[in-house]
Parts: structure tokens; sequence; C-alpha cells
């Protein structure tokens, strides 16, 4: 009896073997190039200024072959790298187009020079170019928060408030909420330093309101359950810091989310709204409006009573559809 | 001294006044090893290069303390404390105390044996196997003594997998139709959530076989790896991936022939979702490994031969992980050009450097290197191969020569980045002689000599010819009492293109980087060994190693170490 159940399940998985063949995952089109192989008229269009919040930039050349391409375009500042590639016999908008994005989680920065580098699969000439950058990148379905550039801090910026230890008591010598110029940034020049001791050992040591210029924030319309917060965050690999990311309603709602700061480096968090819990019981309808955010809150608690917590933020972007992606 | 490490001496402490009182429950075992090297460089390499080291030494001594303790029959706690220190640095107030192993283990109501804690788990080839990571046989033992050092150290037993989680097994007996039923099943977790977004991953998994006889023997095995949704934010990653074979193996025995043929088939299923991407791919595939042996008893000859097919996309993590990672950078001689680069692992790095090696599962194929290895880099659950293996082995009845060779002619089943398959080819072979034996000396005499071949080729657009040659050749000789001179050498040359694929985290391939090489590794050791008792030794070697690339003169170099050991295993 068990032999003839054993037999069965051997047939039954042998019956269930299926092979998926989709082209796409076998990779893209490659050719080496012969010895003789040159190219003429490398550009790039519309020029060499490029906006890229309202403008793509793409390449154009011709190849005496039918070849495989690479354009590694890389900013000198930001560490931003973009990689392009394709086949074919000329390079063109159609083969060749950049939207602005970039690869790694560093984005290109406005005035930021960068190298173009374009090369062949199995030819040893290279060529190079250079884009300047006159705009940053605008993404679709996005709407930026904060990007802690400009003259933003001291505390208080335009749409935008840092409150607690940091001014109402403890050691503020130890506390600090400040713009950070380091080479700790993902997008632009500065990123923001929350750093802070909890002196009155509530885990509380202090945060930042978010404000639209508007009442509310145009988020009306869209699906709850497909609107991310998102923002980079770096961690100093401490293990100290947790973040209490917020954002409230008109009616009183106030919904929260609490995250632990592990780990080294930079990060990117997206949290859905839809996943963020009602905090304010009694206040509000608790149902989630989209229609009536008011703000969004970040609030910097240490892990342990009485210690120290730090981290990092980044360019704070609210991402409709997906989370934000560079 | 920490207070870690005071906690550590008392419980050892402790252990041993315990053991007055619980005689006969407690039993201790351990491995004492100190080993040090002396590295000189020279070379091309060099040139222009004031900065990075050309003289070098290092070495550690380790203490493994093992203590085994048995309350009831059914029942056994085992841990292994390490002591460890560099040699010549902080000296003992340096010493650094950790658990190495811990584990319990034991049987319920003698029916199910379990394990708790490290254990190292195995099933078969296509579903959690941990492959060599390069063609290995018929080396000398002076190779052999420092690949068993990275072995241990790495916890690399056999082909298993060291995870922490349970094990248990179960062998039950049966009347005149059905003779046993075998079940295994683990539950492992191989990856602690991290940060906000990586949740813990499990790896879970069983076999089931049925001994209807000496004939016949029939097996299901099943493997899963998955990801704890929850443990992490729900917006991040979320990965499973299923493995379910079928096995078979008869056994059809006369006086004086053994004919066996055995078999594993089984389809993979991969989801992957990740929701940046706003993604979740899902593949399905299948393998197939049908083969047959025969063996003529009278002359300890076994012929053998199978076909197997191998999906493009059958997805395996825990067969297909490589246990090395190729391009992590040793720690001997670490640094080249003035310092500022580091030197690419060699074959001889890969023999002797502990950590290059790679201890957790991966759910993407893993990059490799194909002058080591290109016709089956993920084992033989290398994904997108079909094609035939035959081979023989022959041993006489007094062991004093035993010889095998194997053919491998493989190729892919869907071609990457163009209509044209890659073909491969690989040849193998080798003997080992025990010339003590044969003129019935009592002291060791061997020698032994294996090599492998292997051949890539592919036309059209993108066109593939690449070449490797590996040669293993040892003597050892006893002149005196326990007392050996160890001689040994290895020859890998590599020359030609591939091309390498670059995958994203879904294992989609995105680009395909070049691989062009035309370089010779030799090494050569000639040393001593003293053997106090079984796995307990102590051995002086000098092995010079070159490194010749004829692409770039510059990269080339002369590498000579003296490696001393002692070894003591109780």
């Amino acid at each position: 009896m068990k032999k003839g159940i054993l037999f069965i399940t051997l047939f039954s998985v042998f019956l269930s073997c299926k092979r998926d063949t989709d082209p796409n995952k076998f990779g893209p089109e490659t050719i080496i190039v012969s010895e003789d192989f040159t190219v003429t008229g490398f550009t790039v269009s519309p020029s060499n200024f490029i906006n890229l919040a309202t403008q793509d930039a793409y390449f154009n050349c011709t190849m005496s072959q039918r070849a495989e391409f690479k354009f590694v375009i890389s900013g000198l500042l930001s560490g931003a790298v973009k990689t392009v590639s394709g086949a074919g016999q000329s390079i063109d908008i159609l083969n060749s187009t950049w939207t602005g994005d970039s690869d790694n989680l560093n984005l290109f920065r406005s005035g930021e020079k960068c190298l173009v580098e374009l090369s062949f699969h199995g030819a040893k000439k290279k060529y190079y170019d250079t884009i300047t950058v006159t705009a940053e990148n605008s993404y679709p379905n996005t709407i930026l928060i904060n990007n802690f550039e400009g003259v933003f801090f001291d505390k208080h910026g335009p749409n935008v408030a840092a409150y607690g230890n940091y001014f109402d008591g403890g050691d503020s010598a130890k506390s600090d909420i400040k713009s950070d110029n380091t080479t700790k940034t993902c997008e632009g020049a500065q990123s923001v330093l929350f750093d802070g001791v909890d002196v009155n050992k509530s885990f509380y040591i202090g945060g930042m309101y978010f404000f639209p210029a508007t009442t509310t924030y145009s988020f009306a319309g869209y699906e709850p359950d497909s609107l991310y917060f998102n923002t980079y965050l770096y961690s100093y690999g401490d293990n100290s810091t947790n973040f209490v990311f917020s954002y409230t309603e008109t009616d009183g709602d106030i919904w929260t989310k609490q995250v632990s700061v592990d780990g080294l480096g930079w990060t990117l968090l997206s949290l859905r709204l839809k996943d963020f819990t009602d905090s304010n019981l009694g206040l509000g309808n608790g149902i989630l409006n989209l229609d009536k955010i008011t703000g969004f809150n970040i609030n910097l608690n240490a892990k342990t009573a009485g210690t120290r917590a730090r981290a990092n933020l980044d360019y704070i972007i609210v991402s409709y559809g997906r989370p934000f992606e560079p | 001294m920490k207070k870690t490490n005071v906690l550590i001496l008392g419980l050892i402490m402790a252990a041993a006044v315990s053991n007055a009182q619980f005689n006969k429950v407690v039993d201790y075992s351990g491995l004492y090893r100190m080993n040090g090297t002396y590295n000189t460089l020279s070379g091309p390499v060099l040139n222009n290069d004031s900065l990075s080291e050309r003289r070098s030494s290092n070495g550690y001594a380790l203490f493994d303390f093992g203590i085994n303790v048995a309350p009831y029959k059914e029942l056994k706690v085992s841990t292994i404390l390490r002591s460890r220190s560099q040699v010549g640095a902080f000296f003992g107030t340096g010493n650094l105390i950790q658990f190495r192993q811990i584990r319990v283990e034991g049987n319920i109501a003698k029916v199910v044996k379990y394990q708790l804690g490290d254990i190292d788990v195995g099933m078969t080839k296509y579903t959690l196997y941990n492959p060599d990571e390069s063609y290995q046989d018929h080396e000398s033992e002076a190779f052999a003594m420092r690949r068993n050092i990275v072995a241990y150290e790495n916890f690399n037993y056999g082909n298993n997998w060291r995870m922490q989680g349970a094990q248990f097994e179960s062998s039950l007996l049966f009347g005149r139709f059905l003779e046993r039923v075998k079940a295994k099943a683990i539950l492992t977790r191989v990856r602690k959530a991290v940060a906000t977004n990586i949740p813990d991953r499990y790896v879970m998994g069983g076999t089931l076989t049925v001994l209807q006889s000496k004939i016949i023997q029939l097996g299901v095995n099943y493997v899963t790896m998955f990801d704890n949704v929850g443990s992490a934010l729900d917006t991040a990653y979320s990965f499973s991936n299923r493995v379910i074979t079928g096995e078979y193996k008869v056994a059809l025995e006369s006086n004086k022939i053994l004919v066996n043929l055995s078999g594993e088939f089984g389809p993979s299923y991969f989801k992957y979702h990740v929701a940046s991407k706003l993604k979740t791919e899902k593949y399905n595939d299948y393998f197939y490994d049908l083969g047959a042996a025969a063996t003529y008893k009278p002359a300890n000859l076994k012929l053998y031969g199978n076909y197997r097919n191998i999906g493009p996309l059958f997805s395996s993590p825990t067969a297909q992980t490589i246990r090395l990672f190729p391009f992590n950078t040793p720690t001997e001689l670490s640094k080249l050009n003035n310092g500022t680069t580091g030197r690419q692992a060699t074959m001889y790095d890969r023999m002797t450097q502990e950590g290059l090696y790679n201890q957790s599962i991966y759910i993407g194929l893993m990059q490799y290197l194909p002058i080591y290895g290109n016709v089956t880099p993920y084992g033989a659950a290398t994904p997108n191969r079909q094609g035939i293996t035959a081979g023989m082995s022959y041993s006489d009845s007094s062991s004093i020569i035993t010889l095998d060779a194997k053919i491998d002619k493989l190729s892919e089943i869907k071609a990457e980045g163009t209509n044209k398959l890659r073909n491969f080819s690989a040849y193998q072979g080798g003997f080992n002689l025990d010339l003590g034996k044969l003129v019935a000396s009592k002291k060791q005499l061997g020698i032994s000599l294996g090599m492998r071949n292997e051949q890539t080729m592919r036309g059209g657009q993108a066109p593939i010819n690449f070449k490797t040659n590996l040669i293993n050749s040892g003597v050892n000789i006893e002149v005196l009492n326990k007392l050996d001179v160890l001689l040994g050498a290895k020859y890998l040359t590599g020359k030609g293109n591939e091309l390498l694929a670059q995958r994203d985290l879904f294992n989609t391939i995105l680009s395909f980087n070049d691989y062009i090489i035309n370089s010779k590794q030799t090494i050569l050791t000639g040393g001593l060994r003293y053997r106090f008792f079984k796995d307990s030794y102590l051995t002086f070697q000098y092995n010079h190693f070159d490194n010749h690339d004829s692409i770039s003169a510059a990269n080339n170099y002369k590498w000579g170490q003296i490696w001393g050991n002692m070894t003591l295993k109780f």
C-alpha cells in the first residue's frame, strides 16, 4: 500500500514538471565586433547640458557593423551611475534614451558634470563625452516633501518645524538636528542629521514636522494602498535608534509606524501609508482619508532609555503606485 | 578580560567539576592547531611599486574544546568552545573565546533521532548539497592537509551545509514486502531579519525513502526556502523557492556483475516579490538525471553513464550556491599596485585561505571564475545543461592501485545572448598508486596523478573558445617511522574567452562581461610531516607559487611560502 502511494507520488512529481522558456531571461543580444570595427559621429543630444526635470538625453553615432554597445554615465560629485545598453547598427533616440534615473541609491545632482563612456563589446577603444546636469531629475507620480537642500536650517524652514529635547530641555549641547553636508547625502549636497541623547529617559528625543503650503497635501484621488512614504536613511551601525514616522489628518487621526534603524550605511526606506496604524484613538474617524493629510512627522527615539540615537535622512518623497525607485 | 570570557571559562570549570558528579556522562574532545606562514613576493607585479608587501608572516594558535554531556541515554548536549589568538598579537590577553558549535541531540522513544542547534544538513545533489569548489582528485597529501583545515574552519563537512535549526530522522522496519522506510526532516533559519526591509529566511525540507528490498529503493525529496513575510516591512522583499524530486534505485546482482539503475527528477518553483520593482517574478522548470552503472565484481571494475537535463531556469539555491567567494581578496599578501588594489585569489589561495569561503545560501546564481571550472560551476545542479557523463573506476583487491576516468559532453539547452548554444567537454582521470603495499613494505609510499581538461565552444556572432587544463600530482614517502617526505605539484592553465552573465536579483541575465585570459598557475611543494597519531601531525613545507599572465605581464609574480603547522586532535 505504502509502496503504491510512493509510486503515485513519484509519478505525480514527474507529471508536475513544467518548463518556462521566456526569452527575456537569457540576456540581451550579444555581439563581439570584429577588429576593423569603427565608430563615427558620437554626440550627445539634445546638447551636453541637460535639464533632467524636463528633458531626456540620448546619444548618436553610426557603426561599421551591428554591435552591442554600453553607455556608462557617472556623476562626478554624487557618485550616481547609470548604464544604458543595447544593440544595433546605429545609436539614436530609439535605443539610447536616458531619462535621468540612476542605477544606485545616489541621484544625479543639479550642476553636476557627468562623464559618459561609450564602449562596444569586443572593441578595445572607448569613446568619451560629458553631460552637465542643469536641473535634477523629476519623478512621475511623486510629491517631494523635503530634500533638505538650500538654507533649510536653522531648525525652522519653509513648511517644516523641529522640536523636542533639542530645544525644550535636557542637554541640548548633546542633541541637535542639523544639515549634514558631509559625504552623507544621497540627493543634492545635504541631508539632515538627527543626533540626540534621551536625557529624560523617555525614549523620545525630538522630531521634525513637515506640512504643505496649503492646508492638506494633494493626495485626493489616489488609492490608499498605493501611496508610499519614502526616505533615504543612513544608519551609523550602532543599533541604538528608532524612528517613528507618522502623518496627521485634519480630523485628528494620527497614523504611525515605528522603524528600527539597523545596519550600516544608506538604505531607501519605503512605507505604505495604509500600513500605518491609528495611534490617536478617540479622535478622528479612524479612517484613512487621503484628502485630509495635513502633515508628516518624524520622531527620533532611543532604543534604550537614556542613550544616544542618531541617523541621517534625505529626500523625503511620497510616491504613487510603487515604492520610490531612483 | 571581557565578562563573556569570564563566563565561558566559568562554564568550562563548572563542566570539569561536574564531571566528577556525572561520571561517565561527560566526555571531552579537542583540536589544537598552531599555524604559521612566512611569505615572500617577487616579480614584475612589484615593478614601480614601493608600498605593497614583499614579505609577510602570519600565524595563529587555536584550541577547540568540545564538551559532550549525556545525562540520559536519550539526550546529549555538546558544545565546542574556541580559544584563538594571533601569534605575536597581545599574547594571551588577545585571546578570543567564543562558541564554535552548540548542539543538542537525542532520540524520542527510540524511534526519532533529532539534532537541534548547529547542524550539518544535506540531501541530494539537486536539492540540498554543497558542491566542491574545483577538481581536487589525486592531489598530493600536502595539499589535502591545507584543504582539510579550510574545510574544518568553514564547516564544509563533506557536501553538507552548516545551518542552525533542527533535524529529525527516523527509520522503520517493515515486513516481508517492504523492508524499511526512512524519513528525514529539517527546519533551519538561514538568515535573521536585518534592518527594516530584509525578512527572516528559512530552509525546510525532508526526504522519504522506501527500501522495498535490496533491489528497489524509491524516494521523494522536498526542500523549500522562503522569507518570513512580516518579519520586516512588507513593502520590501519576499522570496520562495521549492524543489520536489523523485528518486529511484534498482540493483540487479549476479555472482559477478552488479547492475545499478538510478535516477532523480523533479520540478522547481521560483517566486520573488520586490515591491520597489513592482514585480513578482515567477518561473518553473525541471531536471532529470537518469543513469546506469555496471560493476564487474571480480575485478572491482565499474563502468557508468548517465544522461541529464537541467532546465535553464531550474532553481535550487540550496544545491547551486557556491561555497567560495571567488572575487574576495585573500588575507596573505593582500594588496598590490602600491597597496591600492586587492590581489585576486589564485588556485593557491583557494586551497589555503580560510576567509575566501562562503557559509550562506544565495538565491541568485553567484559569480564564478571559469578557469576553476566552467562546465558545471554550480555542481551537478548547474542550470541550462544537457548531455551525457560516462566514466569508469577500478581498484585492485588490495587497493594498491585505484584509477578513474570520466567524460562530460554537455551543451546548453537555451542559448544566452545569441541563437547559438555553448558546447562543453570535460575529460578527467587519474590514479593513486600505493607502492608501499606493492613491495610489501610497512612504510607508506604513494604516488598520485590526476588531470582535468575542459573546453567550452560556441560559434556565431559572439563566439566563445575557452580551454583549461589542471594537473595534480603528489608523492609521499615515509623515510623514518611516521616521518614522511611530501611532494606535490599543481599546474593550471586557462586560455581563451568566455562571456560571464551579469544577473539581476531575479536571476535574469542583464548583460555579459568579457572574460579573456591566457594564464598559467603553478604550485610546487615539498616538506616533512611527522604523524603523532591519527589526524595529528607536525609539518613544515615550502610552497612555490608562480602566477604567469601572458596578456598582462605586469601581473606576473612568484610567491614563496613556508608553512608550519601542528595539529593535535583527540
